[in-house]
């Protein structure tokens, strides 16, 4: 109830995704929204595809974030579709999986040295972001991202997609208590 | 005097703020690409603010707040310099 009522509170005050944890692929049925995707690398192997369907060719920011503390967690992603460039024999080795027929791909390889820090407010918690990076997806058609972390690192990570906020339904929110350890204070 | 107090209090708690030149720059950007490729692209976050007759904001929801304009204007920055390394083809508009 505690929770419930700070969120109540600081949600109007600050930006907040919907959040929803990350599953081995995650559908995201209104991907025009604003998300934050929460999972957890343990054994480093994983890939954590999503499944974003979108009725018309967008542009949105995106951006991977891993808690502060963990220097050396650098997972990438990887957008895919349709309109996206040709991956180069290079990128198609580094991809963990073979590309879909007919895709291009936008790697984000999170290799800024020195990464952002910001206190998230809504959540508090203090994280290390990839940086912000607007996309162009230029089809309407159902686009993939990667996750996955390069250098079999462990640990948690939040992916974040889009500006737009809806916290009409009041169904959202479960997620977000159901995985309060992932993304909570 | 007591409304003056209001007017000020209510200006405080406006945190919206304009549109950044890199977004407009990226805005222009996605357009040019768009009519080499023949489609129309929603961005409408990306886009000055502009409210229907209700308040509600339909487009530049970027500009909101501080917070969000931040994530919107490193995000058209980072934008712009992934477009320019990923196609050779890009309009002026891109460069």
């Amino acid at each position: 109830m505690f929770r419930l009522l700070i969120l109540f509170f600081l949600t109007p005050l600050a930006f907040a995704h919907r959040p929803q944890p990350a599953e081995e692929v995650t559908e995201i049925s209104a991907p025009e929204i604003s998300h934050v995707i929460g999972g957890v690398f343990t054994s480093g192997v994983e890939v954590f595809r999503l499944i974003l369907p979108f009725e018309e060719p967008f542009a949105l920011p995106m951006e991977i974030m891993v808690p502060w503390r963990e220097e050396a967690h650098r997972p990438v992603f990887a957008v895919m579709g349709p309109g996206l460039p040709e991956p180069t024999a290079e990128q198609a080795e580094w991809l963990p999986l073979p590309v879909p027929e007919g895709s291009g791909v936008i790697i984000e390889r999170n290799d800024t040295p020195e990464r952002e820090i910001y206190f998230e407010r809504v959540m508090r918690r203090t994280m290390r972001t990839s940086g912000s990076l607007a996309l162009h997806l230029p089809a309407a058609s159902t686009y993939e991202i990667w996750i996955w972390s390069p250098d079999f690192t462990v640990g948690e990570f939040w992916f974040g997609f889009g500006v737009e906020e809806d916290f009409s339904d009041p169904e959202v929110w479960d997620p977000l208590f159901e995985n309060w350890g992932l993304f909570g204070w | 005097m007591r409304y003056s107090f209001l007017i000020f209090f209510l200006i405080g708690c406006d945190t919206s703020v304009e549109q950044s030149a890199a977004c407009e720059q990226w805005v222009s950007c996605i357009d040019a690409r768009d009519q080499q490729l023949g489609v129309a692209t929603n961005m409408n976050r990306f886009l000055p603010t502009k409210t229907d007759a209700e308040g509600e904001v339909i487009e530049g929801q970027c500009w909101g707040n501080p917070e969000i304009s931040d994530l919107c204007d490193k995000g058209c920055v980072a934008g712009l310099e992934k477009m320019t390394e990923l196609y050779s083809d890009l309009p002026g508009e891109c460069q």
